[in-house]
């Protein structure tokens, strides 16, 4: 368990448990815009929606992109469960440049194609902006 | 003498048989552990979605969802049938089939009709036989799916179940008991059982009476779960498939391998003796020509 300057921090895919740390503050994003979670506080139960979870740990910063999914914060112990996570630093410029590309080109004539690609296109977008943030 | 030489040639058959058939064990044994750890691998995902969704539920989140809902206007009904893509592996495709088409008579008993969708050559290849019609198969199913693999498949059947095309969405899988012990087994897929999480009231307690922020409110968070749900529990049975599939293979290989052993020890026996005889009726014969030109 984490002492009281720190919470946890559990990222798990359903493949596998993606990455675990003690944390000192978290953001991440939600389906409704980004949130922040510092320790103690008090339990939630979100939504995730697209974007890059930020997970700043004494020492070091990790990032992660996330592609819904749900989080869960309870006792100071903060659970990601997604069904799409990467890890920041692995995507290039060029890839999500492609995968824009790609979403942009998808046909949409019918509401469940155009679901499908408005969601593409902000997965494209989110990844994008992380890939040239960082540079 | 052309017995003795019979024997000798089977004798090396049996003796490559073996080598291959203890390969194919240390692979096969090889796959389970891989399989095993994966399928282990998915569990604390797959827990967690449960305990959420109990606790959105205790929260009030009581959703009249279409996955929950029967639909009436329809007695049609899909079975999923996962096999493997390759034989050597004892009677797992067999007890599978078996159980499938036990389904599908209690279907047809039910006057509904059964729509079929296969993974695997080994029941493709079944139902082509017999000339049953298949809705949909997946030939291009990996070994060891990942969840990418599963994801569209659940979609797919979540889309039809809410469209009303089925009344009830079945999956035929082997369940991994134990290494010694696996069984074939039925589950509903959809709609959604109230007991779907598996444990019952096991980890009811872990979350009980914490007042929760939920966002956005629980009867909509409980909706994007319960697909999720769907999903997991597919992808659950499509691990244990592999972790099956892969225990059956061993423990086939290792009992081929041992019927090789106890055959090769028997035609070493048999070559003896034939060797034996041989001779000994070679030195008769000299004997017999030596007393005739005395």
């Amino acid at each position: 368990m984490a002492d009281s300057k720190t919470l946890h921090c559990n990222l798990i895919t359903p493949d596998r448990q993606v990455f675990e740390c003690d944390a000192t503050s978290i953001s991440l994003p939600a389906h409704d815009g980004s949130v922040g979670f510092l320790t103690n506080r008090a339990p939630l139960l979100c939504k995730l929606g697209v974007g890059e979870l930020t997970v700043e740990s004494p020492g070091s910063t990790h990032r992660y992109f996330l592609d819904g999914g749900f989080a869960q914060m309870l006792n100071n112990d903060l659970t990601i469960l997604t069904e799409h996570a990467e890890e920041s630093a692995g995507i290039s410029a060029a890839s999500a440049d492609a995968d824009l590309a790609n979403a942009a080109a998808m046909t949409a004539s019918d509401p469940a194609s155009r679901a499908g690609k408005d969601a593409a296109l902000a997965r494209a977008r989110a990844r994008k902006r992380i890939a040239s943030s960082r540079r | 003498m052309a017995k003795s030489r019979a024997i000798a040639v089977r004798r090396k058959a049996v003796g490559s048989i073996k080598k291959i058939t203890h390969t194919m064990q240390l692979i096969a044994t090889a796959g389970f552990q891989k399989a095993l750890g994966k399928s282990v691998g998915t569990k604390p995902y797959t827990e967690k979605i449960t305990e959420l969704v109990r606790q959105v539920s205790a929260a009030g989140g009581d959703v009249d969802h279409p996955l929950l809902k029967s639909n009436t206007e329809t007695t049609r009904r899909a079975v999923l049938l996962l096999t493997s893509n390759r034989g050597f592996c004892g009677s797992y495709n067999g007890n599978l089939l078996r159980a499938a088409m036990l389904l599908i008579r209690e279907h047809e008993r039910a006057a509904a009709e059964t729509d079929l969708y296969v993974v695997g050559k080994k029941g493709v290849n079944y139902f082509k036989f017999l000339g049953k019609e298949m809705r949909r198969t997946y030939p291009d199913m990996p070994d060891a799916p990942a969840f990418g693999d599963i994801e569209p498949i659940a979609t797919d059947f979540m889309q039809q179940y809410e469209s009303g095309a089925y009344a009830s969405i079945h999956v035929v899988y082997m369940k991994f008991l134990s290494a010694a012990r696996q069984q074939a087994e039925a589950i509903q897929l959809l709609p959604i059982q109230a007991d779907a999480g598996g444990d019952g009231g096991k980890s009811a307690s872990a979350g009980a009476g914490v007042e929760y922020d939920f966002s956005p409110e629980p009867g909509a968070l409980l909706a994007e779960l319960l697909p999720v749900t769907v999903k997991v529990r597919l992808f659950q049975c499509v691990n244990d498939a592999v972790v099956s599939e892969n225990v059956a293979r061993m423990v086939a290989m290792k009992s081929a391998t041992d019927a090789a052993e106890e055959m090769g020890k028997l035609l070493g026996q048999q070559f003896n003796r034939a060797r034996q005889s041989q001779i000994t009726m070679e030195l008769l014969d000299i004997m017999g020509g030596v007393e005739a030109l005395k």
